[in-house]
């Protein structure tokens, strides 16, 4: 919110430079964010608006930091009222606890001072005409939003009411807005002479020969105006303000320093005036323990010292012995309606202190061992093993264009192509190898993230390879990979031509597919991976025999797989057997391309003793036997 | 010297002759004493001359480094007047019998000894002096994966934490109105709510509860301190989103870091202790820092961090973190009674720490899956 640094120095004489004073704002109060000018944008926290929101608010926060006096021009002015030149209805008090309105008259508009002007340009607003402007600039002194109506203009009296569905509006700067029943007006009997706590309308506009006018100071409900603010997208310096909550008793303040300027200024006339008011809020006394506000901020400051920051910004000390001889009362004031803990008034006592000049103190506790989440320790270790195997990590967004079966879809999505949120990683992946092959001949990536579906949230992770034989290669890593988190059973069963589940111990923990003869992805779930990791490894005794190899050559009809051979070997229940691998894979027969050759290595250990070539060759003969009646294998 | 490569190393090819075997088991004698034995046991049949003369063969093999020197084993054994040659050609004064046995063991020999040689030679090869490699090309190159930016730096951060007793909590993404904002003390309608531009989920129309990609990483305040007793100190990182137009310092999803230390006499000044040691361990020593009031709904008082690098050039302050102390209303609705208990709570970019500590200029750049880019890391 912008402010104008002539004014803040008017109204606290004294202030220092407008460097310093935006430094020391910015540590004891608000952040500072740039000061070209003679204007300064102070940020002004949503819980402030109703007393910072205003060079009154500032100057006090001012006077309060720097120990300096106020000179604000708020005294109470002698008003008449109950004349009957002005009649409002309120219909609804919770939405309107407040509505005061000055009837005043005019001889001549005339001209704004350059003083008024100044400020309003400083603070970015337009001067417009003497009426106008001082309603601007009451609004920039006392943060209470103004308007002013033509009095002859109305049609009866002013009624304060929510708008009937569908009822249309043209504002001051002749936009049309239609409005719904839960938007507040201001209006006569004609219709809707403005859209409460956000913009007037066209009708009862002030203009050069307005002779009569009707100044509104009211107080409205914030949500409503939060609500309409928000569904007409029309921000205002009133419906910003009103949306963030302000004091009803900021309306009267504002009326009344209106109604100064208006005769000061323009020699208008004070006739009438009328205040249409609900229950408004009590006085705020909250108890102030000093030994409480010592240990939750770790000071330890005096009674007296907090009770003075206190004071200076406004709040009341009530003399009253208590029970606890380190807690006083305290009257909050009646704009500050941030405040109704006593942890507010904590923050009030820290910041005038100095929260920057607070001494860092270690914490005294208890020590107790640090017990993190069992997946971060996964995925710690999964990143690890991975980036070993030449793996580089990408990160993806978790919104994606493409929808599936049990997609969930955004609400409010940014763009078209970020409607849905990510049921896989693998879509994410496969944009990345097809962005990174343009720079690189081969890839391996992964990433590990959320997938969201109608059926939960889930942690995966998912590898993409593109090099040569990239699903070979990605099986091989796989089951590295869980070997080495711990698994022992590992199992890749083809559901398809060119897609593989990963099993252990039952579990589905994912799919491997073949994209093309040189890429592949996987995928897996890191939450069911999590249940099955064995994190403690066990030592198995070293075998004190050697081992003893054998390989094997066949030769099979070309549409037979690895997967089929090995099978049947597992079912020949071999004695002795440590190992089988395939250590030749050859297709290319120049003759016949229907037979393909392969090659396994059967190893085989016993732990008990040295085998002897008799009895290796008696597994070794089952396995023949087997292959040749099973598949018709060739042995050669 | 040439390092003796072990059995599993050699060409795959020369280790399917059997000859070529033995004489790598009997290189790794000491490390594998069965495999000689074996070897030897099959041999007993031999008689001593050729046992012997295989022994001294194998011993002498085993030493050869030089063309030359492999050039005059042949010739020692293999020769025209070798050793073996002598053998062989002695075989025809022998009786039938013995001839026939002995003369099997010995071509065996001669078999084993002519590979022995085209092994050594293809092992001399490959670092014979007349062809040895220029030791000053360029190594080979060894592909080791990057970690994001990202994961490298929370992993510097958790470390930190750890290492001060901090436990790591993670929690969903996917979040409910209600923990994202209502248990945090902000309600609906609450301009607060303005400070976290949301993407909302589309739901059905039964929906409890509306759903939403959370905002930050402050919910898992509540889950975590609904199942846990105080004292404890927990952060928490993980993936947030916003709904804004994305630049060189927005994201639509990015990282946060959460912090959350409560127990009977947790303080202000604490917080300070905890958030100056972690920056200066994260970024050095000689940092500065700042701590200005702030507003949260969920902290009182709050208080917002900068910090500043000593360094000329980089000499402005730069905002990096929100914090305060727990507000009594987030306590209530984690069950706790804030009249025994109080602490801090802080929250920070993960992003924006990477950005300042690689100096990254685009936040972009992390959502990019551009190699190029975390391939630097």
């Amino acid at each position: 919110m912008k402010f104008s640094y002539s004014l803040l120095k008017k109204l606290v004489p004294g202030i220092p430079s407008k460097e310093k004073f935006a430094d020391v704002i910015n540590l004891k109060a608000f952040e500072v964010e740039e000061a070209t000018g003679n204007s300064m944008e102070i940020k002004i926290t949503p819980n402030r608006f109703a007393d910072a929101a205003s060079h009154w608010g500032m100057a006090l926060e001012a006077a309060a930091i720097f120990n300096l006096k106020t000179k604000l021009d708020d005294k109470p002015l002698n008003i008449p009222k109950g004349k009957g030149k002005v009649r409002v209805v309120v219909e609804n008090k919770h939405a309107c606890p407040v509505y005061v309105a000055h009837y005043l008259e005019v001889v001549k508009i005339g001209e704004t001072p350059a003083w008024i002007k100044s400020v309003l340009e400083d603070c970015g607003l337009r001067p417009i005409n003497p009426v106008v402007d001082i309603m601007n600039y009451v609004m920039l002194e006392t943060g209470q939003p103004l308007h002013a109506f033509d009095a002859d203009k109305l049609d009866g009296s002013i009624v304060v009411r929510f708008a009937k569905q569908g009822e249309k509006i043209v504002s001051l700067d002749n936009h049309s807005y239609t409005l719904t029943k839960e938007d507040l007006v201001i209006a006569d009997k004609s219709g809707a002479l403005a859209i409460a706590g956000i913009k007037g309308g066209k009708r009862a506009e002030v203009d050069k020969n307005t002779k009569r006018i009707i100044v509104e100071a009211a107080n409205f409900n914030q949500a409503n105006i939060y609500k309409t603010m928000k569904r007409i997208a029309l921000q205002t310096d009133a419906s910003m303000r009103f949306s963030r909550g302000l004091s009803p008793y900021s309306a009267s303040i504002g009326a009344n320093r209106a109604s100064g300027l208006l005769k000061e200024v323009i020699k208008a006339k004070v006739v009438d005036s009328l205040v249409v008011a609900g229950k408004l809020p009590g006085k705020e006394i909250i108890e102030f323990n000093t030994d409480k506000f010592n240990s939750l901020i770790g000071l330890s400051l005096g009674k007296k010292q907090a009770a003075d920051y206190l004071k200076s910004l406004g709040f009341k000390i009530i003399t009253k012995a208590l029970k606890n001889k380190n807690s006083f009362l305290v009257e909050v004031p009646p704009l500050r309606q941030d405040v109704t803990i006593f942890e507010d008034l904590a923050e009030e006592v820290v910041r005038l202190y100095g929260v920057n000049d607070l001494k860092p103190t270690p914490p005294l506790v208890g020590l107790v061992p640090v017990e993190s989440d069992d997946i971060v320790n996964l995925k710690k270790e999964l990143r690890t093993i991975l980036v070993g195997f030449g793996f580089s990590e990408v990160y993806n967004y978790s919104f994606v264009d493409k929808k599936e079966a049990d997609s969930l879809e955004l609400m409010n999505p940014i763009a078209e192509d970020k409607k849905y949120l990510r049921v896989s990683l693998s879509h994410g992946l496969k944009s990345n190898i097809t962005l990174n092959a343009r720079e690189f001949a081969t890839l391996r990536i992964f990433e590990i993230g959320k997938v969201f579906s109608t059926k939960n949230e889930e942690a995966r992770f998912a590898l993409g390879v593109k090099e040569p034989e990239a699903m070979l290669h990605l099986k091989g890593i796989i089951s590295q990979l869980l070997k080495r988190l711990g698994l022992t059973d590992i199992l890749m069963k083809d559901e398809s031509n060119n897609s593989l589940t990963i099993k252990s111990d039952g579990v589905v923990l994912g799919v491997a597919h073949s994209l093309n003869s040189n890429s592949a992805i996987a995928e897996l779930n890191l939450d069911a991976l999590l249940k099955i990791v064995i994190a403690e490894n066990e030592y198995r005794p070293l075998s004190k025999y050697p081992s003893i190899s054998r390989d094997i050559s066949l030769v099979v009809p070309r549409d037979i797989k690895v997967g089929q051979v090995l099978e049947v070997i597992d079912d020949v229940n071999l004695n002795h057997i440590q190992n089988v691998d395939l250590i030749d894979y050859f297709d290319n027969f120049e003759d016949d391309k229907s037979r393909l050759s392969l090659t396994f290595r059967l190893v085989f250990r016993s732990e008990e003793k040295t085998l002897t070539d008799e009895e290796v060759d008696k597994e070794f003969k089952k396995v023949e036997a087997a292959l040749v009646s099973k598949i018709r294998a060739v042995i050669r | 010297m040439h390092p003796l490569p072990s059995a599993y190393e050699a060409d795959e090819q020369l280790l399917l002759f059997p000859a070529i075997q033995a004489f790598i088991s009997t290189r790794i004698l000491v490390v594998q004493p069965i495999f000689v034995k074996e070897y030897f046991n099959s041999v007993l049949l031999l008689n001593m001359n050729l046992k012997e003369l295989q022994r001294k063969a194998f011993e002498e093999a085993e030493n050869i480094e030089k063309k030359e020197h492999l050039e005059s084993f042949r010739i020692k054994y293999l020769g025209r007047k070798g050793e073996l040659t002598n053998i062989l050609r002695s075989l025809k004064d022998l009786p039938v019998d013995e001839r026939k046995s002995v003369g099997v063991d010995a071509n065996k020999l001669k078999i084993e000894l002519e590979q022995i040689v085209a092994f050594k030679e293809k092992e001399i090869g490959s670092l014979g002096e007349e062809s040895v490699i220029d030791i000053t090309r360029p190594g080979k190159k060894v592909n080791l994966g990057h970690l994001h930016p990202l994961t490298k730096i929370e992993e510097e951060i958790r470390n930190i934490f750890t290492s001060l007793n901090f436990s790591v909590v993670e929690g969903p993404e996917l979040e409910t109105e209600y923990f994202n904002f209502d248990a945090l003390n902000i309600p609906a309608s609450h301009p607060a709510r303005d400070m976290w531009d949301t993407f909302w989920l589309k739901e059905g129309g039964k929906a409890k509860e509306r759903r939403l990609m959370r905002t930050h990483t402050s919910p898992v305040q509540i889950r975590f301190m609904e199942t846990h007793k105080p004292p404890f100190q927990i952060i928490v990182p993980g993936r947030v989103f916003r709904y804004e137009a994305t630049d060189a310092s927005h994201e639509i999803n990015f990282y946060q870091l959460e912090g959350l230390m409560v127990g009977q006499n947790i303080s202000l000044a604490n917080f300070k202790f905890i958030v100056e040691t972690f920056f200066k361990k994260l970024f050095g020593k000689n940092i500065e820092f700042r701590f200005r009031p702030s507003y949260f709904p969920f902290t009182e008082p709050s208080v917002e961090v900068d910090i500043k690098f000593p360094t000329k050039g980089r000499g402005d302050w730069l905002e990096v973190l929100g914090a305060g102390m727990v507000h009594p209303r987030v306590f209530e609705s984690a069950h706790l009674n804030p009249r025994d208990i109080q602490g801090f709570a802080f929250g920070v970019g993960i992003d924006r720490l990477a950005m300042i500590k690689y100096k990254i200029p685009d936040i972009r750049l992390f959502y990019s899956g551009d190699l190029r880019f975390i391939n630097q890391f």
